[in-house]
């Protein structure tokens, strides 16, 4: 199964996420997208890291580079967290975004993550309700994370937008 | 008449393709000279229209929503901008307020609403046609 859970920063959407990883059972690996560049990302890193000690996951480190990774083997379900920073390491890191299909190389990435378990459970940013009055690099960054959340989205058994930790179901469903 | 809503790159034109229509029965917004702005099947961008005819230091309201009753088969299709803090420019505000409002207008007068999410529909208004 293929769930897409999308939300606005400080929505829940990472504790709605990881309820859903826990209720589908089994083994679980999460794979973490947030480099720790200062002591904000290190104070959101221990938050999560706090909320998901409980929970049992595996944690691996993953910036970029999906595609040619090696994924972890033999979980049940993976949890990626989250699709926009994947993105934002891949546009900033080495390879950049100008050259090649970036979305494309990202949405192969995470066909490959798919298909090395049970489930995986995507969380992703709502960033698209603000305007459109952006510096043209920050429009490219939307545009990527807008199709990349879409074409997911066509995949995806269920999409779920998370407000104020409650689940609205744009697509599927999943069993209380 | 027809609307389609939803923040940027959420789908709307990939919807407005998946409804049939092929690109030459749609309109940009954001370039078509404004004598042709209604003149096809579709106009996409609606609020890169408005945004044109502020600049242009017209007022957007009283003659797109004319145009719009002149052409009551058309779909338009807007992007949702009043999402965040308000802007400091004046021009970005009045842009903002147009479109919001004139989007409200629009939606009073569809037979059909549609709100796109990641590419996913929701219908918001449906169906019944307007007799008289």
């Amino acid at each position: 199964m293929l769930i897409l859970i999308i939300g606005g920063s400080a929505s829940g959407k990472s504790e709605f996420a990881e309820a859903v990883v826990q209720k589908l059972g089994g083994n679980r690996l999460y794979a973490a997208t947030m480099q720790p560049f200062d002591a904000e990302c290190e104070k959101r890193i221990a938050r999560h890291r706090e909320m998901r000690k409980a929970k049992q996951f595996d944690t691996w480190e993953i910036y970029r580079g999906l595609i040619d990774a090696e994924i972890p083997v033999g979980y049940h379900t993976i949890l990626l967290e989250c699709l926009s920073n994947l993105l934002a390491n891949e546009m900033y890191g080495p390879k950049g975004w100008e050259n090649g299909d970036l979305p494309q190389r990202i949405l192969k990435g995470i066909d490959k993550l798919a298909a090395s378990a049970e489930n995986l459970v995507i969380v992703s940013n709502e960033i698209f309700q603000d305007g459109d009055r952006y510096h043209p690099e920050t429009m490219q960054y939307m545009e990527f994370l807008g199709l990349i959340n879409r074409r997911i989205a066509e995949k995806a058994d269920v999409v779920v937008e998370v407000v104020s930790s409650i689940p609205i179901f744009h697509k599927g469903e999943i069993e209380k | 008449m027809k609307l389609i809503i939803g923040g940027i790159f959420s789908g709307k034109y990939e919807r407005l393709l998946s409804l049939g229509f092929g690109e030459n029965k749609i309109a940009d917004g954001a370039s078509v000279p404004y004598e042709e702005a209604f003149a096809k099947p579709a106009l996409y961008k609606l609020n890169g229209l408005i945004r044109r005819m502020l600049e242009d230091g017209k007022d957007p309201q009283p003659w797109i929503l004319e145009q719009v009753k002149a052409h009551p088969e058309i779909t338009i299709v807007c992007d949702e901008v009043g999402g965040g803090v308000v802007p400091i420019d004046k021009l970005d505000r009045e842009y903002r307020e147009a479109v919001g409002r004139i989007c409200c207008e629009i939606a009073k007068q569809a037979e059909s609403v549609e709100r796109i999410y990641c590419g996913l529909v929701t219908e918001l208004k449906a169906g019944e046609k307007h007799v008289g």
